[in-house]
Parts: C-alpha cells; structure tokens; sequence
C-alpha cells in the first residue's frame, strides 16, 4: 500500500477492516454423530461477561422509513438464528418449545413473572449433566452469549457490531465439545463509497437501520454453526457421494409367506452405512457389509406385520449424511 | 385496424402516468403480509400443530419448496408452537391434503394443521444489480379444516449497484454475495420471519399443561433371540410414539404392535456387529425423546464362527452336531445344543471371493473333506425344519478367518 495515496490507502483499509470479521473456533467431536443437544436461553454480556440488556429504545428505531423496533432482544433473536442455522446440522436439536417447559417446570423461571421469565443467571450456573438427567433427555448442552451488539454513528460513518460465544459442552464427560467466539462488523457510509455529498450524510444515518445489525447477526450466526455443518467439512468438497451399482432381493414373486425372511443385497461404494426400507412398514433395516461394498441384510417379519405391494429401497449414507437410495420398484413386495 | 397517432399517444401517456402508481402500490402492498383471521381479537392458536405435506406438483424446485418448508418449521419451534416432526406426519399422510388428519388428531395430540402454499421463489441477476421474489400463504387449520389465520406475503430483495447507488462498493458486496445459492436462504430465511410473526402466539399456559401430551416414558427394553437366526428387539413405553434402535449412525425403526409396545425381529447378521453401542429411543410426534442404551445378543446361539475347524482338506464343526437327534451337551462343549442341533451342512464355493457362490456339496455329519474346491468355502448348517445359519468363510491356504 506504500505507493497508494493517503486517501484511498485510507479508504482501503477501512474497508479491509470493516470486512474481516474474527471466528475463533474449537472442535472437539465428530459432527456427524446425531448427538442429541439442549439449547438453552441466550443471555447478553457486557465486556467483563456479566449479565446485560441491550437499551432497546434508541431513537432511531422510531424514525420511519429509517429504523423499526426489533420485535425480541438480541439474545432471543440470536437465539432463534442458531437454532434454525442448527435444523441445517446433523445435530438433534430438542425443541425450542419444550426445552422452555422442562425449564420452567424444573424451577429456572423467575418467580412471580407473568409470562414466566427464565432466571438466566441460575440456567448458566446448572451443569450439563444436570440438565441432562434431571431436566431434559440429551447428550450436550449449548449455552449461547451475545457479547456485543451495537450500532455506532461516527458522522460519516456508522458501524454495527455483533458478537457471540457458543459453547457445546458434553452432559458425559463435562468437555467442551465445540466453542467459538464470534465477532463481526457492518458499515455505512464513507468506505461503501458514497457517490454524492448527500450520501455522505444520508448512508451512515441508515447505517443505524435495524435491519442492518439482524442481517450481520445472520451472517454471524451462519459462520458460527458452520463448522458443525459437514458440508464445510473439505473432505465432503473432495469426495463423491455414495455409489449403488445394484441391489435386488430374493422374492421373485413379491409375495412372502409366514414364516419367510426377506433377503435383501446392494452392490455400491465400500465402507458405508447402509440400510433398506420395506415401505413404511420397517425402515432402516441395517445391511452389513461382508466384503468389500457388498452388503447383505434381512426382513424377519413380525407375526402381527401385514402389507401389500410396498417396495424396497436401499440405501447407503456416508460419514457426511450424504444418502444415495436405489427402489427396488419392479418387484414390490406383500406379506 | 385504424391506427390513431394521438389517440395513442394520449393513452400511451396515461400508461406511463399509471405505471409507476401501479408499481408503487404493488411494492406497497408486497411490503407487509396480509394477514385473513378468523380468531377473535387478542385469542391465541394452539401450540401442537403440524405442517402437512408439500404439493410439489409446482413448478418450484422441490429443493426450494423444502428449504422454506425448513425455514417455516424453525420459525414456529422459535415462537414456542410445539410442530409435530415431518417424517411421522409424512408416514400418516397418503396425500398433501392429508385426509388422514383424525388420525393425526386422535393419536398424536394435533390440535391444528398448518398448510404452505408456495406461488414463486426465483432470483433475478442482471448485470447492474439483482431483485429475488419470494410469494406464498401460511395458512393454520382447525381440525375440522377451517381456516384459522392465512397469511399471505411476498418477500423481495433488491439490490447490487442499481439498488445501492448510494453506497457504491456496498452495491458491489451485495451482488457478489447474491450470486450463490445463500441467497435462497436469506430469502427463505426473512419470509418464514415476516409470516411467522403475523401469527398471534400460541396457547400461554402453565409449565405442567405445556408438558402435557409431551411427558415420555421408556418403561423397558430387551433384545432376544426368537429363533437360531433372528432376534426381536422390543421396547415398552407411551403409546403412539416412535421407537427406533440406533446402532451406530443407523436407525431402524420398531413398530408399534400393540398400544405402547415397540418391536422389530432382526437377523443374526446384525448380531456380528455387536461391540457397537447399541440404544434404543422412544420419541413422541412433537422431538422430545428417551433414550436407554441396549446390549445386543453378542451372536446368535448357533453361530458357526468359533466352531469351525479347518484343515486343507478337511471340515469339521465343533459343538454342533448334525445328523442326530441330541439332547445332550458335547464334550467339550461348554454350552447346551440342542436348539443349534442340525440336520446338514451345505458347502457353496466361487471362484473368487467376491463371488458369486454356488452350491458345491452337502454333507450329513459334522465333518467332511474339502479337498477339490475350485476357490474359497463357505459353509451353511441347516438346522431342524430348514432353517439355514449364516454362512461362515471356512478359512483355506488361500483365505484367511474374516
């Protein structure tokens, strides 16, 4: 940048800085696993990690056409961003709903508050395990922290700022399975490039505009789970998807007697979890693999089992949950 | 046709004075969701409620449609309505219009239906900037299929140079970042925001009647075997839930053979895979769920695998006798054999070891030779009444024991 003049090597920085948000990640397990996790309420900190709330009543929030009022608190809506973000992982998340219940059922409500509030201070105090086996049934828990959210007016410039601590911690073992710290800003004005003196003024004023900070959020919160997402994973990038070549089973006439077991055998890319579905009846049945991606399983149908002319789908799912199905739709099958 | 200049010209100028309003009070009223109720002011929906299944007979992308339909979902689990999971309300309904609703209703606690109607997703890119439209109605169901609340909205998204002319390098951002399929996403993302929020909030009621219809109760589970190749895996618990058996990342479903009892018979080949943790879980319509861990029979009764003994030329196996009728334990055998006892063992043999094997000879005792087998042995025992073990790999010169 030595040779740039002052005002645009200026201008560039700015921009550089504006854009490089910090995402300081940690992972310590498998995403892959279905390991099932408790969300539990997000709290907001200020800068010595106690507990705080946003003021929610800025001025500018009541000026149409510029700003509205965000209709949560920037946890709860944080807290809504990584739960839709996570329905995108291979994690089980419980629902938000429910989680909420056994919480206030179990005592974490403040008491006398109408709707009950949740006692934040007492859920960050629980451990996992116990929120695990008194509360809830789940392997993790995730607790969430919105470390920074401001909208700052410097005149010609206003700058948002969202951060965030997640932390995945093990009801097991009490290991922190995954933790990131997030921090990220958004700017309007001088280093968007304004194309008039009009702009100048205007662009920072709607810098301030709520929708600016919730999409930075989006973005934040997006980057945040995505380490949890396989798809970020290189080896997904790197590798192809599960293979079937063939399947077939052993009923030539589709029609299973009493007593009769169903043989089911697929022909496909080795070293995957591979299963078969019999309709809706039994799904899931697992394949073992006896050489090299040949796999092999059985229907034993139950005495009270009953079905006419359903079809038999293989499947094979690879470490990411990448799932390749061939039917077997020529010959359904009845019992 | 006559053609009229002035006339024309004076209709073309009307259109032009007309488009912009007609524009204008388009953009305005895309701008909030429009909101049909039939709730009386200030009463809120029911929290158990399923989304039914998609019509993906639109001209969408099923690909969109779901990605909406996941964003819908989300958004009402984030506005505490409790959303009965896709897959069981999939397996109850034959048909989007799911006229399997009583069953959804009387069984799983359902107390409304919500339907998506999805009328256009696209994204539009042109060179100076990008306008994405998102159109459809959220509606919420009664059971009896009266229409609670609808709202209907369109969600748009403008931007790149055309719409930031204002912020130059922003309007470059924001088309770089449109280009890919995040984009969808946001879009997907705000529209399920905006029509979620038009909703009046779901039953507020105390923590014990929020838990009502959730509470989950996983009274037992066993694993046993029911015959020398197939064990059943039972689970007991609240009815009108969902079990499955999870071994490693698999999961196979146990059905519901009588109210509250979950089971599912499997092959002895899903034994050799013992030493993976095996759990069973129990889960309602709504997610909440119990989980309890499982030992799987290590292998079935009459496993050949540590009774075969091999030499070049010769087979024999051990503890299991064939061609008798014995009620007796072998010596030597540790274990009791009469349910393994077995009538004939069955030798198949290919060229190579990926097969395919055929039948080669069969052999009414316990030993037989093996001399003259073009490539590798398997060996089946065929037990009292036909019922066939798993074929085990005899381990030759050339093979070795899998």
């Amino acid at each position: 940048m030595k040779n740039l003049p002052l005002p645009l090597a200026l201008v560039v920085s700015l921009l550089l800085v504006g854009c490089a948000g910090t995402y300081k990640a940690n992972i310590a397990f498998n995403p892959s696993e279905p390991i099932r996790i408790a969300v539990l309420p997000f709290a907001q900190v200020d800068s010595s990690g106690q507990l705080t709330r946003t003021d929610e009543n800025l001025l500018i929030d009541n000026v149409a056409l510029v700003s509205s009022q965000l209709k949560q608190t920037p946890a709860q809506f944080v807290q809504n961003l990584v739960q839709s973000e996570l329905a995108q992982a291979s994690l089980d998340v419980i629902p938000p709903a429910l989680v909420a219940a056994e919480l206030i059922h179990a005592g974490f409500g403040v008491a006398g508050s109408n709707p009950v509030e949740m006692d934040l201070s007492k859920v960050f105090a629980v451990s996992p395990q116990e929120i695990c086996s008194k509360v809830l049934s789940c392997d993790a828990v995730l607790y969430g922290k919105v470390t920074s959210w401001d909208r700052s007016y410097y005149g010609i410039q206003a700058v948002a700022t969202v951060g965030l601590n997640l932390k995945l911690v093990s009801a097991r073992t009490n290991k922190v399975l995954y933790e990131i710290d997030s921090r990220d800003s958004d700017s309007r004005g001088i280093t968007k490039g304004p194309t008039g003196f009009s702009n100048l003024v205007l662009e920072p004023l709607k810098g301030l505009d709520n929708e600016i900070i919730t999409d930075l959020a989006r973005n934040v919160v997006e980057k945040s789970i995505e380490p949890l997402s396989n798809r970020s994973r290189p080896e997904f990038l790197s590798s192809p998807a599960p293979f079937i070549l063939a399947s077939a089973h052993d009923s030539p006439s589709g029609r299973m007697k009493k007593g009769d077991k169903l043989i089911v055998v697929a022909f496909g890319s080795p070293a995957q979890t591979a299963s078969f579905d019999v309709g809706t009846v039994a799904q899931g049945v697992p394949l073992v693999e006896r050489a090299p991606g040949h796999y092999i399983g059985e229907f034993v149908p139950l005495p009270t089992d009953s079905f006419k002319e359903v079809t038999v789908t293989v499947s094979l799912r690879d470490q990411f949950g990448r799932v390749t199905s061939q039917k077997l739709s020529k010959m359904k099958i009845s019992y | 046709m006559n053609f009229r200049p002035l006339q024309f010209l004076r209709t073309l100028r009307s259109d032009c004075l007309l488009a912009p309003l007609v524009a204008l009070l388009c953009f305005a009223s895309a701008c909030s969701p429009k909101v049909t109720s039939r709730l009386p002011a200030g009463s809120s929906l029911p929290a158990h409620i399923a989304l039914l299944p998609a019509d993906y007979s639109l001209d969408i992308p099923r690909e969109r449609i779901d990605l909406v339909r996941g964003e819908i979902v989300s958004e009402l689990r984030n506005h505490n309505f409790i959303v009965a999971e896709e897959k069981i309300v999939k397996s109850v309904c034959s048909s989007p219009a799911c006229p399997e609703r009583a069953r959804l209703r009387s069984q799983y606690l359902v107390e409304a239906f919500a339907t998506l109607s999805i009328n256009s997703f696209s994204k539009n890119n042109f060179v100076a900037g990008y306008y994405n439209q998102l159109s459809g109605t959220l509606s919420l169901l009664d059971p009896h299929g009266t229409e609670l609340i609808a709202v209907d909205y369109t969600q748009s998204e403008k931007g790149g140079l055309l719409f930031n002319s204002g912020q130059i390098f922003q309007g470059i951002i924001s088309q770089v970042n449109n280009s890919g399929d995040a984009a969808y996403q946001e879009l997907a993302s705000e529209f399920a925001k905006s029509v979620v929020e038009q909703l009046p909030a779901p039953v507020q009621t105390t923590a014990m009647a929020q838990r009502e219809g959730l509470e989950l109760a996983l009274q037992s589970a066993t694993a046993e075997w029911n015959s020398p190749t197939s064990y059943t895996v039972c689970l007991k618990g609240t009815p009108h839930s969902f079990a499955s058996l999870l071994i490693g990342s698999n999961q196979t479903t146990l059905r519901e053979t009588s109210p509250g009892s979950y089971c599912s018979a499997f092959s002895a080949l899903v034994a050799s895979t013992a030493g993976t943790p095996a759990t069973v879980e129990l889960r309602s319509v709504f997610g909440n769920s119990e989980r309890r861990e499982l030992t799987l029979p290590a292998r079935s009764p009459c496993a050949l695998e540590e009774r075969v003994q091999s030499s070049p030329d010769h087979i024999a196996i051990r503890c299991a006798l064939v061609g008798q009728d014995v009620s007796r334990v072998q010596a030597g055998c540790s274990e009791t054999i009469k349910a393994c006892k077995a009538e004939k063992l069955v030798l198949y043999t290919a060229t190579s070891e990926a097969g395919p094997f055929e039948k080669w000879r069969e052999a009414a005792s316990s030993s037989t030779t093996i001399t003259g087998a073009p490539g590798p042995i398997h060996v089946v025992a065929v037990g009292s009444g036909g019922i066939p073990s798993l074929p085990v790999q005899i381990p030759t010169q050339n093979t070795s024991t899998r």
